[in-house]
């Protein structure tokens, strides 16, 4: 009896202690993060102990391994006859073109030569090709095959052709991850190139991403908490070793690339509600690329560690998928990114078409977007409003010029696409190596052969090389050298007739 | 009969006039070997740079410690002979603040002017070793010269701010001409005098300067500032004239050897295997011979072309198109061009520590700074640039250190070095990267 007076006392007194707890775990509560890691959620499927000088290996992904277009002179070859108006000299020089050996730099005169006429792959002369992709012959790119994929079920169906969850959760729709995820830069084994790059960029400053999550709760299990996701226009702070540094404060603007969500949180997983359109900044690794990205049918999931000081996440949605392929091609230009990547814009304009499942337009009958899902790691910061609430995304002054000519070249590749009629190369894109191509080869024997075949549209004000004004500012000069001032040999630049001898060594 | 430091054995060899310059006799210098016992002046300090492109493999070049004690990394080990001569700086920051990241060029910009670039292809301020030159290079024949060992005037690093790079000169045959052919005032003759151009130039300018405060007096604030940039330059050409009616303040024991034949220059690495010693060595001999007292060397471009005979990608191309090793983690054929990129370093030190002078060698006068453009070319990264300085400053440096990781700005290692060579400033850079703070623990 008295022991069960003493259990009930006991009892009694934890009942009180829980009582006077729960208040401290219900009170309103936030954690901020800023976002480290941003990238494409791809599943690397090949062997992480695999070693060898080529490309990544196959794997259970990729069974044939990652792209290798233009990875070498014989890729190249194929891809430039394909077209039926190039001559077999054609075709032999732009693969092999002679007379490599007499320049001082024969990799960036080749490059340049293969830039140019990878850029030029229509169905007939004139078109250029990153710009009127549906104009060129689909060169193939290879897709994952693999059935394990990140991201969430987003139309609510289990379709025969979905991911499966590596936790199992069925019907995940990943399409983007099926049309690129063989893609040379974007696959590997946390060294993804692109996923490198981009994540490089964005930690050092190009732009920053943070996430607010709030409730009344307990910060691990909230039935209703909230989820803010947008764009911080404070600089990411790095400690000593490089890594993100924890507990900066960041502003996160309202304005823009920004969505408010609803969420639920058990053990630590916040889980969003699906809004038809979730903004945030997009993956970016140049100025021009960065945005918006949103989503359609988006949703948000984070792990929270216990101890708030990191998160994991995926973020996930439709988007439109010709906005993806210019934010990935016109980065700088296709044939540049493509040679020096190992991947096609070609082949991943049709992939992404055919792989398109999602934000169906009725006037057409297809399909506008693409499951896509972006993958996310996440430190502490403290997350606040800005002073003026009505605060805008700066621009970068110095590279809007190549911000426009990024948008006026997104605007006619869509048109092209949507219209079938070819469109021209705006000003002020480096697309189809313009400038530099008339700039770099100037020292190759055969240079006249490539200037006449491989010409392009011409636009005003270009120099009597052919190089345009942009690409003089560009390149820091008002006029390049001009050709008849390059020596026939490079030890010839020397102004001196003969050299004066001052003196001579004394020989005893 | 009497020596002093403008002495010089004269005599004939095959019909040719054949000089040899002295060393720092015992009787030139004081009894420390460290000063002009006629003047009591310290021998003078050189200053130099040193580009290659592309920077490093972090796996392969960073020291696991900092100070002293540090191992030669495989990436560093071609310069294990200047280890005491050297120091590495790991974990330097080149934050760009507001400007694009200029690909191959903010990362080269910033470590040469503490400024993250507003161009391409141009610096935003004078570079680090115009800003020394105003400062050591006074009574000398040339202010700075510049060498490309890759054959390419515009592939020089040293700039008087914006689109006024000076060009490099582009050969050993260029290079040599620059320095001992046409213009060059030979101290060994007895009959030795002035250029009378130069003189005439000279009375030229003075005639002007009398005349332009006249002129300054009806200016506007905008058009007097205008004026008086033009003035400063005209007082530096007096000034370079001026050196130029004196003999050279030193002489090394230096023989300057015949013109060099002309020699293919380009980016074959095998071919600036043979111009850049060649180039290093006559750029020795212009600062031993105090031609010149500023002397910058470039392998080649940001986005590096070299290439190896054989490699159909060469060195740029490799850093982009070479998969990363999953297991090695790094790529290897471009660690394999970065070593190759040390090597030449190597061989450029080779050069500056062959001269005697002194208590020392010519390097133990001078300092080398040697930059680059990228910390992982592979993805365009800029943090963690790999930078080193080499030589001693006449003693003003502590040398042999890793100075690791510590987060600063680039620019520190630019305002260190400039307090050592004597500059007088208080900080250096500008936003993100304005520094106040030099390595203390390395200014003796």
């Amino acid at each position: 009896m008295i022991l069960q007076k003493r259990l009930m006392v006991c009892a009694s007194a934890l009942g009180l202690m829980a009582g006077t707890a729960m208040p401290a775990t219900a009170a309103p509560w936030v954690r901020g993060y800023v976002v480290g890691q941003y990238e494409y959620a791809f599943r690397y499927g090949g062997r992480a102990d695999f070693t060898r000088g080529a490309e990544i290996e196959p794997g259970v992904d990729c069974p044939h391994g990652a792209s290798t277009h233009f990875a070498n002179d014989v890729n190249t070859k194929i891809a430039v006859q394909r077209q039926k108006f190039r001559s077999q000299q054609e075709i032999d020089w732009i693969s092999r073109p002679p007379g490599l050996d007499q320049v001082r730099a024969p990799v960036l005169t080749r490059f340049h030569i293969w830039n140019r006429a990878v850029a030029y792959r229509g169905y007939k002369r004139g078109i250029e090709t990153y710009v009127n992709p549906w104009a060129a012959e689909d060169p193939g790119q290879p897709q994952v095959t693999s059935r394990i994929g990140d991201g969430f079920n987003l139309d609510g169906k289990v379709k025969a052709a979905d991911f499966v969850s590596p936790d199992g959760e069925k019907g995940v729709d990943n399409n983007l991850y099926r049309a690129w995820g063989c893609d040379a830069p974007w696959r590997g084994n946390g060294n993804a190139t692109l996923d490198l790059r981009a994540n490089d960029k964005m930690q050092d400053g190009l732009y920053t991403m943070v996430i607010r999550v709030s409730g009344n709760k307990d910060p691990m299990n909230d039935d209703n908490a909230t989820l803010e996701i947008g764009y911080s226009p404070d600089k990411l702070v790095k400690d000593a070793r490089g890594g993100i540094a924890v507990d900066y404060s960041y502003r996160i603007l309202s304005t823009s690339q920004y969505t408010k969500l609803k969420a639920k949180i058990k053990n630590g997983v916040v889980e969003t509600e699906q809004v038809e359109h979730l903004h945030s900044p997009r993956i970016a690794w140049f100025y021009d690329q960065t945005g918006d990205t949103n989503f359609s049918k988006g949703k948000v999931r984070l792990n929270m560690s216990p101890d708030g000081l990191s998160a994991t996440g995926l973020l996930a949605g439709y988007r439109d998928w010709r906005e993806l392929y210019t934010e990935n091609t016109f980065a700088q230009d296709g044939g540049q990114q493509g040679i020096r990547e190992h991947e096609d814009h070609v082949s991943l304009y049709y992939a992404l078409r055919r792989n398109a499942d999602g934000m169906y337009n009725p006037k057409t009958g297809k399909n506008d977007g693409i499951s896509s899902v972006y993958r996310l790691k996440l430190a502490s910061a403290y997350v606040v409003d800005p002073q003026d609430p009505k605060m805008e995304v700066p621009k970068l002054a110095l590279d809007e010029e190549r911000m426009q000519a990024f948008l006026a070249i997104k605007a006619n590749t869509i048109k092209g696409a949507e219209t079938r009629v070819p469109q021209p190369v705006p000003p002020g894109t480096t697309e189809a190596a313009v400038g530099s191509f008339e700039h770099d080869i100037a020292d190759l024997p055969s240079k006249d052969f490539f200037i006449k075949t491989l010409d392009r549209p011409h636009y005003a004000n270009e120099d009597k090389d052919g190089i345009p004004p942009w690409m003089r500012r560009r390149r820091g000069t008002v006029a390049p050298t001009p050709p008849a001032a390059t020596p026939a040999k490079p030890q010839n630049q020397v102004q001196a007739d003969t050299p004066t001898k001052v003196a001579a060594a004394e020989k005893q | 009969m009497k020596l002093d430091r403008r002495f010089f054995l004269r005599g004939t060899s095959q019909g040719a006039l054949a000089v040899m310059a002295l060393p720092f006799l015992d009787c030139f210098l004081d009894s420390k070997g460290k000063a002009l016992a006629a003047t009591g002046r310290p021998l003078p300090s050189r200053f130099g740079t040193y580009f290659y492109g592309l920077g490093l493999t972090k796996q392969l070049w960073i020291p696991k410690v900092g100070g002293t004690d540090y191992e030669m990394t495989m990436e560093l080990k071609p310069l294990e002979g200047y280890r005491k001569k050297l120091n590495v700086f790991s974990g330097l920051r080149v934050p760009l603040d507001d400007n694009p990241n200029y690909q191959h060029w903010s990362g080269a910009a910033a470590a040469a002017t503490g400024i993250s670039p507003t161009k391409q292809s141009e610096f935003d301020s004078k570079t680090i070793d115009q800003q020394v030159a105003d400062v050591i290079s006074h009574g000398t024949r040339f202010k700075s010269v510049s060498a490309s060992a890759a054959g390419d005037p515009k592939q020089s690093y040293s700039s008087l701010g914006g689109p006024n790079t000076l060009p490099a000169e582009a050969s050993p045959l260029s290079l040599y001409t620059r320095l001992f052919g046409p213009g060059f005032q030979d101290p060994t003759k007895g009959d030795w005098k002035p250029d009378p151009q130069i003189m005439v130039q000279q009375s030229v300018l003075s005639a002007v300067s009398e005349s332009r405060k006249t002129a300054m007096a009806n200016l506007g604030a905008a058009d007097k500032a205008r004026m008086d940039q033009y003035f400063t330059s005209v007082r530096e050409a007096e000034l370079q004239m001026a050196a130029e009616l004196q003999r050279p303040d030193i002489q090394a024991k230096v023989t300057i050897p015949d013109a060099p034949g002309e020699m293919i220059c380009n980016n074959a690495l095998p071919n600036l295997r043979a111009t850049l010693p060649l180039m290093a060595k006559l750029g020795a001999m212009a600062l031993a011979t105090d031609q010149t007292r500023v002397f910058n060397m470039s392998v080649s471009e940001p986005g590096s072309q070299i290439f190896v005979p054989g490699d159909s990608l060469g060195y740029h191309q490799s850093t982009h198109e070479e998969p990363i090793d999953p297991v090695l983690g790094y790529q290897p054929r471009v660690a394999q061009y970065n070593i190759q990129n040390m090597e030449l370093f190597a061989a450029y030190l080779k050069e500056m520590d062959a001269i005697p002078e002194g208590d020392g060698t010519l390097l133990d006068h001078m300092l080398v700074f040697a930059f680059t453009d990228q910390s992982f070319a592979k993805i365009h990264a800029v943090d963690g640039l790999p930078i080193m300085v080499a030589g001693g400053g006449s003693g003003k440096m502590k040398m042999g250190h890793h100075v690791a990781g510590d987060s600063s700005p680039v620019s520190r290692v630019g305002l260190t070095i400039q307090k050592a060579m004597g500059v007088s400033l208080d900080s250096w850079g500008k936003g993100s990267m304005e520094i106040r703070q030099p390595y203390t623990e390395l200014l003796a």
